[in-house]
């Protein structure tokens, strides 16, 4: 038991809510503002100085054309509902970190002027979204000199903070971070050598290829990886080497490029550690394990955002944390939910799907309209996603095209009685 | 019908105005959704334009436009004084041709802005004769420190 509570230590800060949402980014703004407007109580607990999250930092245009019609950049779309946020009473806790959250729903946090807070919560929703992947994580040889970033931290250091980090760049994997990278660091008079990657194919979107890389010249090697970088105190020069189909370096293919900077852009995890304190159990995709109501295992924490999935538009975030707000809300008001079925039913990604969302279904409703979200694990052309449960194709969809970086969102409706324990999912070519 | 008329519009384009010579091909991407049609552009023996490759209307409009005269929003981000932040991010209110982006930025490096800014706030009016304007991404409110 908790034995910190408002009468025994008067100087604490508590709070008591029906909403807490960890996390001020897009999945937090909409997951704050959806929970709002069922009248409950709700806190915004986020570590930086302002709300926005990462989108503060996405300078660029493309955002907002599903969920608001029109095309805006990061700053732009985070604006229109911090905007929304500043008229409502929603609480909201700036430079305060969450050091733990307990399965009923207790939140530690610390903020640096005011000390230790705590909240007691009815609901949670996690949205505190991703990280980015390191060069440890890949395990790229070589040196340890100045001048080796991921490429978000770049972004972050100018488009926010003013800096310049070198001026020639290497750039490692072409993510659409790192293709936006590319362009961004052009115009500001960096020169980019090269994007090197380790895939036989462009992993960000075609128009951030075409837009990013194409329009200034900027190389792009693929099926090629850095096998070392050089340099005692700076990075000076790093070593680029083909890779073969099981992605291993070439022999005899190595090329030295010169550079003083090496960005990473090699993917990024959803930023967990705090759910795993709550007991929350992880899926394949990083993220919660969640059901039909982006629920976790633990009842009445929720996720939503790139916490749950790393997403590539933030137009489906802000969708899924809207979901993800409503429900926990309804959850602290306590409105009773659909009878719950005697097993879940799983999903299973199977043929080309890398990983399928939610991973259960466990109420039973009349009119059973599930949004599932998946990935294939290779891109393909002219395909079928099956849904299949009993040896029975019950639901499917053609698609001319599927590609990893482009997440697939369907809303399927699910006649309970005909399934049985499993959903089983295929992206298989269309006959 | 309106898809036809359009089209007949379109070629109507005389592509010799554009700095384009009679036989000119480039072949592209389409990037307007994730299709990625392969495009096709050659200039005609009147300077009409035909492309191919198109799966839609918007394909044929991007096509055209590309091939001709590329255009890009701009975006960068500029220095204010005052503010919570030590940059700004801006965008053009319109695409621009992209042959004109890196000077536009030279432009936009030589300003200094004051914080408070307001999303929207026109910053540069008019950027290089071109009818755009350069405008804030976000609000910048005043550093109180």
């Amino acid at each position: 038991m908790n034995s910190v509570t408002e009468n025994s230590e008067p100087k604490l800060n508590y709070y008591e809510t029906d909403v807490a949402i960890i996390g001020g980014g897009p999945a937090g703004l909409a997951a704050a503002l959806s929970a709002y407007k069922e009248n409950v109580k709700v806190i915004i607990i986020e570590r930086d100085f302002e709300l926005g999250g990462i989108l503060q930092q996405c300078i660029h245009n493309g955002f907002g054309l599903r969920y608001f019609k029109q095309e805006l950049t990061g700053p732009e779309y985070a604006q229109k509902f911090i905007n929304e946020i500043k008229k409502t009473n929603i609480k909201v806790l700036l430079n305060t970190m969450v050091i733990d959250l307990t399965a009923d729903k207790k939140i530690t946090a610390l903020n640096s002027e005011i000390g230790l807070i705590k909240i007691k919560a009815k609901s949670v929703v996690l949205c505190m979204g991703c990280r980015e992947r390191t060069r440890g994580a890949i395990n790229v040889p070589g040196t340890r000199p100045a001048g080796i970033y991921s490429a978000g931290m770049v972004q972050r250091l100018i488009n926010m903070e003013g800096y310049i980090p070198g001026k020639r760049v290497v750039i490692l994997g072409s993510g659409d971070i790192g293709l936006i990278m590319a362009r961004r660091l052009t115009l500001e008079g960096i020169q980019v050598v090269c994007v090197a990657e380790i895939l036989p194919y462009c992993a960000g979107l075609v128009r951030n290829r075409v837009q990013c890389l194409e329009d200034y010249n900027i190389p792009l090697l693929l099926s090629h990886t850095i096998t070392a970088i050089r340099g005692k105190n700076r990075v000076e020069e790093v070593v680029i080497s083909q890779v073969d189909d099981r992605w291993l370096p070439i022999k005899g293919t190595e090329k030295v490029f010169k550079c003083d900077t090496v960005l990473f852009s090699v993917g990024l995890i959803p930023e967990n550690e705090i759910s795993l304190k709550a007991g929350v159990i992880l899926d394949r995709t990083n993220g919660p394990a969640v059901n039909e109501y982006l629920e976790t295992n633990i009842s009445g924490i929720f996720a939503s955002g790139n916490v749950l999935q790393v997403h590539d538009l933030v137009d489906w975030v802000t969708i899924e944390s809207e979901k993800a707000g409503k429900n926990a809300a309804e959850y602290a008001k306590g409105i009773e939910r659909p009878s719950k079925l005697m097993t879940p039913i799983k999903t299973i990604p199977n043929k080309n799907v890398g990983y399928i969302l939610p991973q259960r279904i466990e109420y039973v409703d009349k009119e059973k309209l599930v949004q599932f979200s998946m990935r294939p694990r290779f891109p393909d052309k002219n395909v079928v996603v099956q849904f299949i449960s009993k040896n029975n194709v019950f639901y499917s969809k053609k698609l001319s095209h599927v590609i990893p970086s482009e997440m697939i969102n369907l809303t399927v409706n699910l006649d309970i009685a005909k399934l049985s324990d499993s959903i089983e999912v295929n992206i298989v070519p269309s006959e | 019908m309106k898809k036809t008329e359009k089209e007949k519009k379109m070629k109507k384009i005389n592509a010799l105005e554009y700095g384009k010579k009679i036989g000119e091909k480039k072949d592209f991407v389409c990037i307007i959704c994730p299709n990625s049609c392969r495009l096709s552009a050659e200039v005609g023996p009147n300077g009409d334009v035909k492309i191919n490759g198109y799966a839609c209307q918007r394909g044929l409009e991007y096509g055209t436009q590309e091939f001709l005269e590329p255009k890009r929003t701009l975006i960068t981000t500029m220095r204010i004084k005052n503010g919570v932040l030590p940059v700004l991010p801006v965008r053009s209110d319109k695409e621009l041709p992209k042959n004109k982006i890196f000077e536009a930025i030279k432009i936009i490096n030589q300003y200094e802005i004051e914080a408070p800014i307001k999303m929207g706030d026109i910053i540069i009016e008019n950027l290089l004769n071109l009818g755009v304007n350069v405008i804030a991404s976000r609000d910048m409110e005043i550093s109180k420190k």
